[in-house]
């Protein structure tokens, strides 16, 4: 009798626990006070140029477009990393700045960014020479960033590679997936 | 009482079917007619020669391995050589690219039987053997994105990431994979 009452509570206890942390994430922060905290602006984009659009939502998943370094004054960063191009925290900036425009086309299509239940999956892709070995240093630009926006939901499964050649020589292109909350 | 039940059955029954004529409205766009029209004829893809699969299914999505560019009619020859060399003209990557969405077709059509069953391309990625200096790859990709669009019309839209790879398999200028959904 004694045990069945001590597991009786045990049970309401984790049930409350859980109920708690559930509560506690669902109060985390909203996305808009963050990126207003981190000073970041969502400058919406235009349309593409081409056949194809920024973003695919299938089910709960969004498919994002990759995206390119865009700076606020609409120019983007250009280079290669390694040998005689651009830097590695120009590159690291790049990273953030792609991390910014996939933000921006996200919300175009989704409405409103605290729909986010996570960053699943990324492909990095760095312009680089050859010789190049620091990707991961670059990308970091950019996985740092949906980590200090989303906390954990923000942390990803990510590929960082180089390209030899990107689109308008742009420094970084980056490409997500994203779940949506039901 | 009888009548107002009558009518109310009426109109429901009115607005089923208007909801439903709005529902074929997005599916007037028949992909086999188009590809016809086009004069594209899908012929059934070589299995792959080593342990992989040219379309594996997950859901209701379908995930397509990199298709090169097939020459239509062409008993499995391919278009080869590098962009921003003198090897190959914008033209002639547009042409590659979107014979590799021909390609990406005929194994989308072996797999489904009917490409009406597809409901969205989600997702393309557009992979372009070219010169370090090269930076007109998303041209080259439009003639695969265009195609798309030319046969499925809106639901041909789609995601994608146009890059410049060093090399590709037996020196194909281009790779595309992709992602679809479908419907059964």
């Amino acid at each position: 009798m004694m045990n069945q009452m001590s597991r009786t509570l045990q049970i309401l206890a984790l049930l409350l626990l859980t109920f708690s942390v559930n509560e506690l994430m669902a109060q985390s922060q909203d996305v808009y006070e963050k990126l207003d905290e981190l000073g970041i602006e969502l400058v919406e984009p235009g349309e593409p140029t081409a056949n194809f659009v920024y973003a695919v939502q299938t089910g709960n998943l969004v498919f994002m477009s990759g995206h390119g370094p865009n700076r606020p004054d609409g120019t983007q960063i250009t280079g290669k990393l390694g040998e005689g191009g651009i830097s590695l925290e120009e590159g690291q900036e790049a990273a953030r700045l792609t991390g910014i425009a996939l933000l921006a086309s996200l919300q175009k299509e989704i409405g409103d960014l605290n729909r986010i239940k996570r960053i699943i999956k990324v492909e990095g892709m760095v312009n680089a020479h050859p010789d190049f070995t620091q990707h991961s240093q670059v990308i970091n630009g950019y996985s740092d960033l949906m980590v200090e926006i989303f906390g954990e939901s923000g942390a990803h499964a990510r590929a960082a590679v180089g390209m030899s050649s990107l689109p308008g020589n742009i420094a970084v292109e980056i490409a997500m997936i994203v779940e949506l909350k039901e | 009482m009888k009548m107002m039940g009558l009518l109310l059955i009426m109109t429901g029954l009115t607005a089923a079917c208007s909801s439903e004529t709005e529902q074929s409205g997005t599916d007037v766009y028949d992909p086999e007619a188009r590809l016809s029209e086009m004069g594209i004829e899908l012929d059934p893809p070589t299995p792959p020669t080593a342990n992989y699969r040219r379309v594996v299914r997950s859901g209701n999505l379908l995930f397509l391995a990199g298709h090169g560019p097939d020459i239509p009619g062409g008993d499995g020859a391919q278009v080869h050589g590098t962009l921003g060399t003198d090897e190959l003209t914008i033209e002639e990557g547009q042409q590659a690219a979107r014979y590799t969405g021909i390609s990406l077709l005929n194994t989308l059509k072996a797999e489904l039987g009917d490409l009406n069953r597809v409901e969205r391309v989600v997702k393309a990625k557009g992979m372009v053997k070219a010169h370090p200096d090269f930076t007109q790859h998303s041209q080259v990709i439009n003639g695969f994105s265009d195609l798309m669009v030319e046969v499925f019309g809106d639901r041909g839209k789609h995601a994608r990431e146009a890059v410049g790879m060093t090399s590709l398999p037996g020196n194909i200028p281009v790779e595309i994979e992709m992602v679809v959904e479908i419907r059964d």
